[in-house]
C-alpha cells in the first residue's frame, strides 16, 4: 500500500494559505467571541480540584441509544478523587431556562456555587447532600463546592448547556 | 526550540508535568499557563479561526456556535497548566470544538449533512453577511467570490486545511468523517474547483499570486 502523502504540492499549499487569509478577512468570527474567549482567563484558577465529566446521559455514544423525545431532562456525573457531583438539568417549560437538582457525595451539608460567564446562582446543600438551583440559562456551566475536611474546592469540568 | 519557550517552560509553576514549547503558539500556552493574560489574548486572536472553522463544518447556528466557542476558552482555561503537549493546543481546541458541536446537534436533534450533490450556499450559513467593504485585497476578495461558489463539502474541507495551523488529516477525519485516504484527492479536486471558480470570474489564478 502506498504511503499516504499528507501534505499538499507547494503551490497548492500557497494558494490554501492564501484562501485562509482572505476568510479571516472575509468571514471572521464575530467581534463577540473575541472578547469571550479574552474574558474566559479571568476564570483561571490554581487552588481548586478539578472534577471531570465521567458520565453525560446527551453524549452522542448514550444518545444512539436512545430514540424519541427523551431529551427534557439531562444528567450529568462529575467527579474527581472520589468527590462527585451528579445534576439533573431540566428545561424550564416557557423559559430559556434550566432547573438544576444536584447530589453531592460524599453527601453532606454545603454550599454550591453554580457559575456561568453571566453571572452566578447560589445553592445550599442539605444535610444529605441534594440542592437545587433555578435560573440556569443556555451556556456554559461549571459548579464550585468545598467538600468538608477537604483542604482544596472542587470545580466540575465547563459543561455546555 | 527558541530561547524564549525554555525560559517560559522552565518558569510555570503550576505544571504537573513539565511542559516544553517549541512553537510559537505553544509558547503562548505556557505563558498563559503561568497567568500572563497578554499571551492569552495573542493565542485567543490565533486561534478562534481556528473554533470558527469547525462551527461551520458543522453548520451551527450563530448562538449555538458562540456557546461552543465559549466553552472551548473555558475548558482550555482550566486544562491550560495541564496540558502535557502545548504545541498542539490548536487541535486539542478542535477536538473539543467538534465534541461540543456533535453533543449540541444531538442534543437538539438537528442533523448535519454534507451532501456531495448540495446546491452552494453561502458558507456563513445562517449568520450575518459578510462585510465587503473589509476585504481591501483585491486577491482576497476574488477568493472569497470563488469560495463562495463552491458546495458546502469542498468549502468544509477547503477551510478546514487553510486554518493556520491546517488542520491535521486525523482531526479532519474526525471532524468530516471522511476516509483519510482520500482527504488527499478530495482536497486536490476541490482546490481545481477553486481555481475553476477563480476563472469564471475572469482572473487567472495564476494571477493570484502576490
Amino acid at each position: 500500500m502506498p504511503e499516504i502523502d499528507l501534505t499538499e504540492p507547494p503551490e497548492d499549499r500557497a494558494l490554501l494559505d492564501d484562501l485562509g487569509a482572505a476568510l479571516r478577512a472575509a468571514d471572521p468570527a464575530p467581534d463577540h467571541w473575541q472578547f469571550a474567549a479574552e474574558g474566559c482567563f479571568t476564570w483561571r484558577t490554581v487552588d481548586a480540584e478539578l472534577a471531570e465529566m465521567i458520565f453525560d446521559s446527551t453524549a452522542p455514544e448514550n444518545l444512539a441509544l436512545v430514540r424519541g423525545p427523551a431529551l427534557a431532562e439531562r444528567i450529568v456525573v462529575f467527579e474527581a478523587r472520589g468527590l462527585r457531583v451528579e445534576i439533573e438539568l431540566v428545561a424550564v417549560p416557557g423559559t430559556a431556562r434550566f432547573r438544576v437538582t444536584g447530589q453531592l457525595v460524599p453527601e453532606g451539608a454545603g454550599t454550591v456555587e453554580l457559575r456561568q460567564p453571566g453571572g452566578s446562582v447560589v445553592a445550599e446543600a442539605d444535610a444529605s447532600g441534594r440542592f437545587h438551583a433555578d435560573g440556569i440559562v443556555a451556556g456554559p456551566l461549571s459548579l464550585r463546592w468545598s467538600p468538608p475536611g477537604e483542604g482544596r474546592p472542587v470545580e466540575t469540568a465547563w459543561l455546555l448547556v | 526550540m527558541t530561547p524564549s519557550a525554555q525560559i517560559l517552560g522552565a518558569r510555570a509553576p503550576t505544571c504537573s508535568v513539565t511542559s516544553v514549547a517549541t512553537t510559537e503558539l505553544g509558547a503562548l500556552v505556557v505563558a498563559a499557563a503561568a497567568g500572563d493574560q497578554h499571551a492569552w489574548s495573542r493565542l485567543v486572536a490565533r486561534l478562534v479561526p481556528y473554533v470558527l472553522a469547525v462551527t461551520r463544518a458543522y453548520r451551527m447556528v450563530p448562538a449555538d456556535a458562540a456557546d461552543v466557542n465559549q466553552t472551548c476558552w473555558l475548558r482550555l482555561v482550566e486544562h491550560i497548566h495541564r496540558i502535557d503537549d502545548p504545541d498542539s493546543v490548536a487541535s486539542w481546541l478542535g477536538t473539543t470544538a467538534r465534541r461540543e458541536c456533535q453533543s449540541t446537534l444531538k442534543r437538539s436533534q438537528r442533523v448535519v449533512t454534507l451532501d456531495d450533490d448540495a446546491e452552494p450556499q453561502p458558507p456563513g450559513g445562517p449568520g450575518p453577511e459578510p462585510d465587503q467593504s473589509l476585504l481591501t485585497d483585491e486577491r482576497h476578495r476574488t477568493l472569497w467570490a470563488a469560495f463562495s461558489r463552491l458546495r458546502p463539502r469542498d468549502q468544509a474541507l477547503l477551510r478546514l486545511r487553510s486554518t493556520d495551523p491546517p488542520m491535521s488529516y486525523d482531526d479532519i477525519v474526525a471532524t468530516l468523517g471522511m476516509a483519510k485516504g482520500s482527504i488527499g484527492p478530495t482536497l486536490g479536486r476541490a482546490i481545481d474547483r477553486l481555481k475553476q471558480e477563480v476563472a469564471a470570474l475572469g482572473v487567472e489564478p495564476d494571477d493570484l499570486r502576490p
